[in-house]
């Protein structure tokens, strides 16, 4: 892939999100153009952001993970048991934080060792995480919510630095890192290798496997993140938490440009998806449009999307050959 | 690609048997034991519970929907392809359906409908969803776009579609006469759902396994490209591959409305999931190019029996999802083994 048909893109993405800013401002005028709003929709896209920027890496790597909702709601009822809880009532409020990591982390590792040791389709392993996470979820919460009690907590997590709200600068934070590692490091070279050709990349010396799980245990933390902002925002544990995230964060991923099949990420993308997805949400939202013109016209798009994308890529790709 | 290169060996392998050790190679019958010994534990674990005629009723009934979406993935998945919209789909369908007979009937309720009401609701249905599984079609055989993102978008765009139909509210008047004659009947102990699924299921058997349709789909999913340079119309047969798909996904509408009685609008998110789980625990490649209608069926049964079997001897509710995922991954494992076995002999 040229560096030039991968500038056109994200200037693609800038543009589509510059005219949906347009569109708010022109529709739904002060409410739309204000701090206040901007900051909402940052606030609204972090969570699903921080997602997203993890499963850049697992469908880069050649792989897609259908679980990362249910890892979401069962860290999220993990880290509010009663017992973690009042741990962090007698030490402090980080063991939720801990906790909420961790179970990602394990539910991610799982996977990884299952796809990557045990030779079976991501798509399976993840089918059935989906189903398994939010089952235990479900167990141990018994499909109550439970309330977050440390106020030390909600206040870290709900407050903001300089005006800017805790939640967009782990997002942000996440987001950096996620390029850094993808662009500028050796584990961002063999996931795009592994992605490109994972045989290729086995010849070459790369320890595939081993590459590819830590690429799952990487989206599960990043899901033991999400789960610890959204315990922030909402100061509830619930096993609904992240419903239908995987569609959320695979649409995000695509329109930003990533290769379903692997070998060819970009988190700039990833990121640009998020956000227009979220303003899209919000320009609807401030127009008293109903969620159900937002379904409509979210698929409308994640398809419109991705059918300019190729188009522009083939017509890369020729003037490439040519 | 080392998937493809599986694929073509096991098909050949299947093809220079003879029928009695194909059966006994087929990944078919493993499942089909697997599907017995689970029924047979829980028939000896409660008899009086399990082993009863009306428990075997509700099993089938509950399972008949799911079938005959399944029956459609069978086909999409052996192309190599995936539809995530069965379930959205299904929905819009009913929706539609339930609609056009609402709006046949006086005073838009269609409680008192008659045969002819609810034939043209049937035909709404089925047509309804076929549309939406033309349009999947066009956009991946002839846009290329790939299958999981057009009907990603679908399955969004189908369920918000239904819910601006409906304005966000379930349907709720579906003619008695077809909750009774289809939803609840029953010839010979037999009920009619269940039949109509079978027949759905032994059509698609017939297709897939006897006719030039069936032997096309094999063909794309296990080379598309050498399909094409054989003579094979690929972008016509993906086409009408996800419009059939699309018309028995607005069939399980259609059977859905019978049974519940409304169109369940927030019903069916995971219908997907479900329909694909049970097409992969029958053997089918997620690659394409193997696969059969016998082995989606069983694939529905496991986890329905182990849904019921555990509702009868009382472990929590909670505990199923899980049981089914350790299943359906213990199955997926034991056939690449086998597979891998096979191979290296």
């Amino acid at each position: 892939m040229t560096s030039g048909s991968k500038a056109n893109r994200t200037l693609g993405l800038v543009i589509a999100l510059g005219l949906l800013c347009v569109v708010g401002a022109a529709t739904a005028g002060e409410r739309f153009a204000s701090v206040d709003n901007l900051l909402t929709v940052l606030r609204l896209a972090s969570v699903i952001g921080v997602v997203s920027v993890g499963m850049t890496f697992v469908i880069t790597g050649g792989g897609i993970d259908l679980s990362v909702g249910a890892i979401v709601a069962l860290s999220s009822v993990w880290a509010t048991t009663l017992a973690t809880q009042s741990m962090a009532e007698d030490f402090h409020w980080i063991v939720m934080v801990g906790c909420a990591l961790l179970v990602g982390a394990g539910c991610g590792l799982v996977n990884g060792l299952l796809v990557a040791y045990g030779k079976i389709a991501p798509f399976i392993v993840t089918l059935a995480m989906l189903a398994g996470a939010r089952g235990l979820a479900e167990i141990i919460a018994n499909r109550r919510t439970q309330i977050v009690r440390d106020q030390g907590f909600v206040e870290f997590f709900g407050g903001s630095v300089l005006g800017v709200p805790v939640l967009v600068l782990v997002f942000a934070l996440v987001a950096a890192g996620g390029w850094v590692l993808l662009n500028r490091t050796t584990f961002g070279r063999r996931t795009l290798a592994i992605g490109g050709n994972p045989e290729a990349a086995r010849l070459a010396g790369l320890k595939v496997a081993r590459h590819t799980t830590l690429l799952y245990v990487l989206l599960g933390l990043a899901c033991g993140i999400a789960a610890v902002m959204l315990m922030a925002r909402t100061t509830t544990g619930t096993s609904t938490h992240g419903g239908l995230y995987e569609l959320d964060a695979i649409a995000a991923v695509v329109i930003g440009g990533t290769l379903l099949s692997g070998g060819r990420g970009t988190v700039v993308g990833t990121v640009l998806g998020v956000l227009i997805f979220t303003t899209l949400t919000n320009v609807f939202t401030l127009n008293n449009l109903d969620t159900s013109t937002q379904a409509v016209a979210k698929g409308v798009i994640i398809v419109v999307a991705v059918l300019l994308q190729q188009r522009l890529a083939n017509r890369a790709g020729e003037s490439h050959a040519r | 690609m080392s998937q493809s290169t599986l694929d073509y060996e096991s098909t050949v392998n299947t093809e220079q048997q003879s029928l009695g050790k194909r059966l006994f190679s087929a990944n078919t019958l493993w499942t089909g034991l697997v599907l017995l010994v689970l029924y047979a534990v829980f028939s000896i674990m409660r008899p009086d519970a399990f082993l009863t005629l009306f428990t075997f009723q509700t099993l089938l009934i509950e399972a008949a929907v799911l079938l005959v979406l399944t029956v459609g993935m069978t086909f999409v998945i052996i192309t190599s392809g995936i539809d995530l919209s069965v379930g959205s789909v299904l929905v819009f369908a009913g929706v539609v359906g339930a609609q056009v007979m609402e709006g046949m009937s006086p005073g838009g309720d269609a409680t008192g409908a008659g045969a002819g009401v609810i034939a043209v609701g049937l035909l709404a249905t089925v047509a309804a969803g076929a549309a939406w599984g033309l349009l999947n079609g066009l956009l991946i055989a002839k846009a290329k776009i790939p299958p999981l993102i057009v009907t990603l978008g679908s399955f969004g765009a189908a369920l918000g579609a239904a819910q601006l139909l409906t304005g966000g509210s379930d349907v709720r008047t579906v003619p008695a006469q077809l909750r009774d004659w289809l939803g609840f009947g029953q010839t010979a102990g037999v009920p009619h759902m269940v039949i109509l699924a079978a027949v759905v299921a032994l059509h698609g058997a017939w297709l897939l396994r006897t006719t030039r349709f069936g032997r096309n789909n094999y063909a794309i999913g296990s080379n598309a490209e050498a399909a094409r340079r054989v003579g094979i119309n690929v972008t016509g047969h993906l086409v009408a591959t996800y419009a059939y798909v699309g018309a028995l996904a607005g069939l399980a509408g259609f059977m859905s409305l019978a049974y519940f009685g409304t169109t369940t609008i927030s019903g069916h998110s995971t219908d997907n999931l479900n329909a694909i789980a049970a097409v992969v625990i029958g053997g089918t490649s997620l690659f394409g190019g193997v696969g059969t209608v016998l082995g989606s069926v069983i694939g529905v049964f496991i986890p329905a029996v182990l849904t019921k079997g555990f509702v009868v001897i009382g472990v929590q509710p909670y505990w199923q999802p899980i049981a089914v995922s350790i299943v359906l991954v213990a199955a997926v494992w034991l056939d690449q083994v086998r597979r891998r076995a096979r191979n290296s002999r």
